[in-house]
């Protein structure tokens, strides 16, 4: 074991005089922050945009309520334009500001990793008649895209952070033959794979605890604690990860090849895990399972309303035979807004059911590619550290699936809700505020 | 202490070492003698075990070396013709480095002693190695021979390229080494040295 502490501290001494340490030190710290401060910037725009749209939100609502006050008091008569009264179901459930916001926070590590926060929407407005407020447009497209482009933590840790492993790991053992000392190693009662087994480890247990205090320093200048079980997971992933690329120096390292053929041994490595095998899932997924373009979902979509519009009269007139409250205009004589309302609805039912059909279909498509694409993550190390590290910063496509998923049911229960009221002809009054469906 | 037996090393069709017999006792020096490629480094490095012969055995203590790679590296130790440190590490350093990789431990005042001992001068020992000649550097390997307490010396042409100055030093201390029974094999060209 002295021994041992005494090789680690040799090891020490020829790094740090030759810089490399240094060296290192500053190009993590450097990027490590750079890289927190992008993310930081891209959650606080996040988190702006939240607060602007519920204050929006909550005024809006907090003025109807005090309109509804007055009236149920007799301070104020009810308005005769129906768009103002704040009684109406429409006005409070469906039309202009009427409707929540479905929100999505952002993480406390959530400037770790941009993720697929790029791709889908972390707030949806759900109204009455709102379309689809569960997906954004962008939703047919690239389930597996991990923002290569974006500076953050996720990319200095996947992309980075191994080329730094690869300059301290690939001449372990050839700089020894390379400056003659090597021999004279071998010339002392020592195991070869031994000796360079340890010098690997310190090199490890180096840069392990640098990247440690520096992504503890970095986190706590942007307000995150490292005493919590988020950052435990980041290190102990970065530190696997780490362990993968120094495994891989120490194989290479292993073949007693010159310092010049290591380092391009290695070099290879990581463009194939770090690039190539992310494009090639991708690739794959796409060739395998190819989802259709936007431009096909938005010509189905427009078929759907074709449809609609042949069988407009059909759908209405059925409506009105289930919902005999309800009195079916002459034809020819000029419709009040209940009855346009009410045929808009009976229109959204039929295209509801259509829709789902529509969307369901092109769901599966795109579920065969994600699956197929989770499937084959296993093929790189970074692209299972780069989804891990958008778990941990709460950016991954699951998170954003179920947020989808809880605003299409919360959506369905606001609907539902105001549809009851205005089927049912019912007065909203300020009892009802507490009643409405949450998100 | 040092013996080989029937000793060959061919490269493909090349012969790099005819047959060899020699016996090396504590105390003596042997000199191998000859030209470039006559096989001098070859004996050499079977000694050490870097490389394995065609034929033949080579024996350390009684011990055959490749059957004993580790252990019979215990009793010798090596001297090349240009000796690398690491340049990074003083003098002391480098002592300190490779008497533990040896398994010995010593305190820093029996390193020094080895140190003087093998002529480096006291105030070349808290310096960096990249700042030695090749002279300064020998004898920092003469003191790892002494710090290891080995008992048979291999020596790869380790006076070329010294001065002569620096090579009767070298020479003076092998006489010393001698003296406390050490078994030396030396691989040189120099025949006035030898």
């Amino acid at each position: 074991m002295r021994t041992l502490l005494v090789m680690l501290w040799f090891e020490w001494l020829n790094l740090f005089r030759n810089r490399l340490v240094i060296v290192l030190a500053v190009l993590l710290l450097g990027s490590a922050y750079f890289a927190a401060y992008n993310g930081s910037k891209r959650v606080q725009k996040q988190q702006i945009i939240l607060q602007k749209v519920k204050q929006t939100e909550n005024t809006w609502y907090a003025e109807n309520k005090q309109r509804l006050d007055s009236i149920e008091k007799g301070l104020r008569q009810v308005p005769k334009e129906w768009y103002k009264d704040p009684t109406n179901p429409l006005v409070l459930g469906a039309v202009r500001g009427a409707g929540k916001y479905a929100v999505l926070p952002p993480k406390p590590m959530g400037l770790l990793s941009t993720g697929q926060s790029d791709i889908f929407p972390f707030y949806s407005k759900v109204s009455f008649f709102a379309e689809n407020a569960a997906q954004d447009n962008e939703n047919f497209e690239n389930p597996f895209n991990t923002a290569l482009g974006e500076f953050d933590l996720a990319f200095v840790l996947v992309f980075l952070l191994p080329l730094l492993i690869i300059s301290l790991g690939y001449d372990v053992f050839s700089a020894e033959r390379e400056q003659g000392t090597l021999r004279l190693v071998m010339a002392m009662p020592v195991q070869l794979t031994k000796w360079l087994f340890q010098k690997i480890l310190f090199r490890y247990l180096l840069l392990s605890l640098l990247a440690t205090i520096i992504l503890a320093a970095v986190l706590l200048s942007f307000a995150i604690s490292p005493f919590s079980l988020s950052f435990v997971y980041l290190i102990i992933s970065t530190l696997l990860y780490t362990l993968f690329w120094f495994s891989a120096a120490f194989i290479v390292n292993l073949w007693q090849r010159s310092s010049a053929f290591n380092a391009a041994a290695l070099l290879s490595l990581w463009i194939f895990f770090a690039i190539i095998a992310p494009g090639t899932v991708n690739l794959m997924a796409f060739t395998l399972y190819p989802v259709p373009s936007r431009v096909v979902y938005v010509n189905a979509n427009r078929a759907i309303d074709q449809q609609l519009e042949q069988q407009e009269q059909t759908i209405v007139a059925n409506f009105y035979a289930k919902n005999p409250q309800f009195k079916q205009p002459a034809e020819g004589s000029p419709k009040t807004w209940r009855e346009r309302f009410v045929e808009t609805i009976a229109l959204r039912e039929y295209k509801i059911q259509q829709q789902a059909k529509l969307d369901s279909s092109f769901q599966q498509k795109i579920n065969q590619q994600r699956q197929f694409a989770n499937r084959l993550q296993w093929s790189s190390p970074a692209i299972v550290f780069q989804q891990y590290l958008n778990q941990l910063a709460g950016t991954d496509t699951q998170t954003y699936l179920l947020f989808q998923a809880q605003v299409a049911d919360f959506q369905r229960r606001w609907e539902a809700y105001f549809k009851d009221k205005f089927i049912s002809q019912k007065p909203i009054t300020t009892q009802d505020f507490a009643q409405f469906p949450q998100f | 202490m040092l013996s080989a037996q029937n000793l060959t090393k061919q490269y493909g069709f090349f012969t790099a070492l005819h047959p060899l017999d020699l016996t090396v006792n504590p105390g003596d020096i042997y000199c191998l003698l000859g030209a470039n490629g006559a096989g001098k480094t070859t004996t050499i490095n079977l000694f050490l075990g870097f490389i394995a012969p065609t034929s033949g055995k080579v024996f350390i203590n009684g011990l055959d070396v490749q059957e004993n790679l580790i252990q019979t590296k215990k009793f010798i130790a090596y001297i090349p013709e240009n000796l690398m440190l690491y340049p990074t590490l003083t003098g002391l350093e480098n002592l300190r480095y490779f008497s533990e990789l040896a398994g010995k431990k010593y305190n820093l005042s029996q390193l020094s002693a080895f140190l003087e001992e093998a002529g480096l001068q006291t105030e070349a020992f808290h310096k960096r190695v990249r700042t030695y000649s090749k002279g300064m550097r020998q004898k920092v390997g003469i003191a790892i021979a002494l710090a290891k307490d080995a008992r048979a010396l291999l020596l790869d042409e380790p006076t070329s390229g010294l001065d002569p100055q620096a090579s009767n030093e070298f020479s003076a201390l092998l006489l010393q080494m001698k003296q406390k029974g050490m078994a030396t094999l030396m691989a040189t060209h120099d025949l006035f040295h030898a």
